[in-house]
């Protein structure tokens, strides 16, 4: 008996140890970013690196600072905001009426049912196509249409890979709402369109801001893209990327810290809500 | 009713245009690029291709490329299955647990980047440990050598454990609870159970889970670059090859694009076979 009631208490043991291990392997990161943004540059790399100590021996504001006041960088934080907000926006507002079009297309005929599935096949694959052979003949076309170095030119690029994914959640969310609701709207005098927005949107919003969020994560730090389509004007993470292959790690870091802040908060609302299919682009098994 | 086709047909064929333009022309664009060698006898010609099958850094990348994807799956496959049993469990901080394990997916990489420099790099952590240990140091072992693949892969794993996990934990909690109540009545073990009904039932999600991290391992470049100059990759080729080696001219063009091309090749293999596997 004695063995069966300490068994409870050796598994909640282990199950606790594995909790802080895990919660320490994954935040311990963060913390060095955060660490090192607010530290003399050579408390990172220098003579005061050795030996290197988890509480921060100097302590700075510069970096931060350089960040909101240089003005290279604050065109640099303006253009990934605006340019993110943007994709996010051109995302939402195209994939959804049409991901809305696709549940009522697909239910009905034979071919409507082959063309969802085609076009659901083509949003899939182009949401995993590989950014190194979209970027640097995007960049050429972006050129030609003179929106190269541009807010719109790197919030299409963004939208290229936010958009298939919005689509491929939209149609599972609107799956899950009974046409008979916009029916019902329809009878009493609204044209499917507005019955659509009017009855099914407002019951749609949960998929919308697993959408948003998704697609503001994917812009916000996406690296690849915007390395191969901006020239003079950056993003924060390839000026990130910049500071890591060049010296200045600290301005790196304070950087990467500001580029942390929203990711944070948003992961927090995503996981109040976050179903774990919507991570691979809403399939089903 | 007609019109009301007419609006969905047009609705939908938004953003398929959205994308034809600003995805399938480039890499359409791309393809040709690869046969457009300025200094190939005519246009078009295949000497992009024979000029990087020539080069030993590109059958390097290649090679590396495949490397990494083959030492990366099985361990977060691993992981991530345990991580997944974990978190189907209950007990006290399992909500933390997993609101934590959602850090690595949304992280942008080069804030993780940033982190990774400070450890492994030459003066980094863990150096810096190993002189405080009075251990034998040196500062480029973990640049140049057999260590760094390692790092590379654990790096890796660090950040696709916990979508490895959350895939396969929807593909655990979608098992019946009966089938684990008949079983105990049979008098089965945990481990029969978890052999005989955990995993045959998770192979769908297993399966799904690899093709999808097999397409995004093809596309690594970051954390290589940043963390080994060794290690070469195919998006990293590219790259290089344009932007460094031909400054972007016409050279370096055709002969990024036969790299860039090769990758889309497998990465279009992989997610169609995603595709059919997954919509089954």
């Amino acid at each position: 008996m004695i063995h069966l009631k300490r068994r409870p208490l050796l598994r909640s043991a282990a199950f606790t140890l594995l909790v802080i291990g895990v919660a320490f392997i994954i935040i311990f990161p963060l913390y060095v970013v955060t660490k090192n943004a607010f530290v003399e540059e050579k408390e990172i790399i220098g003579r005061l690196a050795w030996p290197w100590s988890p509480i921060p021996q100097t302590f700075t504001t510069k970096w931060v600072y350089h960040l909101l006041t240089e003005s290279k960088l604050v065109s640099s934080l303006t253009l990934t905001i605006f340019s993110t907000l943007l994709s996010v926006g051109i995302s939402l507002l195209l994939a959804t009426p049409a991901a809305w079009a696709l549940v009522r297309v697909g239910g009905k005929r034979r071919t409507g049912f082959r063309a969802t599935g085609f076009i659901m096949t083509f949003a899939v694959m182009s949401r995993m196509f590989p950014s190194i052979t979209v970027g640097i003949p995007l960049a050429v076309t972006l050129m030609r249409l003179m929106l190269h170095d541009t807010v719109w030119g790197l919030a299409i690029g963004f939208t290229l890979f936010s958009l298939p994914y919005s689509l491929i959640v939209m149609k599972s969310q609107f799956e899950t709402i009974p046409p008979e609701l916009e029916e019902a709207a329809m009878v009493d005098g609204y044209s499917r369109f507005s019955a659509f927005i009017k009855v099914t949107l407002p019951a749609a919003a949960p998929g919308m801001a697993t959408a948003a969020i998704f697609s503001f994560l994917f812009a916000w730090g996406e690296l690849t893209l915007p390395l191969l389509i901006t020239s003079a004007n950056r993003p924060l993470s390839v000026m990130i990327w910049r500071y890591l292959r060049g010296a200045t790690m600290a301005q790196g870091s304070a950087i990467a810290f500001i580029q942390l802040i929203p990711v944070l908060i948003f992961t927090y609302v995503l996981q109040r809500f976050l179903k774990p299919e919507y991570l691979a682009g809403a399939f089903k098994y | 009713m007609k019109s009301e086709q007419v609006m969905y047909w047009v609705l939908i064929a938004i953003p398929v245009v959205f994308i034809i333009a600003f995805m399938v022309y480039p890499a359409v664009l791309s393809v040709s690029y690869s046969f457009s060698h300025p200094e190939g006898t005519a246009i078009p010609n295949t000497l992009a291709y024979k000029q990087n099958f020539a080069d030993p850094e590109f059958s390097k990348a290649i090679g590396y490329n495949l490397l990494l994807v083959a030492a990366t799956i099985p361990f977060e496959l691993l992981t991530g299955l345990f991580m997944a049993l974990v978190l189907s469990k209950q007990f006290i901080g399992r909500g933390l647990l997993r609101a934590i394990m959602i850090l690595p997916i949304t992280i942008p990489e080069v804030v993780f980047l940033v982190s990774m420099k400070t450890m492994f790099g030459e003066k980094g952590v863990v150096n810096s440990m190993l002189f405080n240990l009075g251990l034998p140091y040196n500062n480029l072992w973990l640049v140049y050598s057999p260590v760094n693949f390692i790092i590379i892969v654990l790096v890796e794993i660090w950040r696709t454990t916990p979508i490895c996990a959350l895939l396969i934990l929807a593909g655990i909690q979608s098992i019946p609870a009966q089938v684990y109540e008949s079983a105990s009545i049979d008098r089965a073990t945990v481990w029969m159970k978890f052999r005989h009904i955990t995993l045959p039932l998770l192979k769908p999600a297993i399966v799904a889970t690899i093709l999808l991290r097999g397409i995004d391992a093809f596309k690594i470049f970051a954390t290589p670059y940043v963390l080994s100059p060794a290690i070469p990759t195919m998006t990293g080729y590219a790259y290089n090859t344009y932007y460094l080696r031909f400054a972007m001219n016409p050279v370096g063009l055709a002969r990024a694009a036969v790299s860039a091309d090769i990758l889309a090749l497998f990465i279009i293999v992989f997610s169609y076979a995603f595709v059919r596997y997954t919509s089954r």
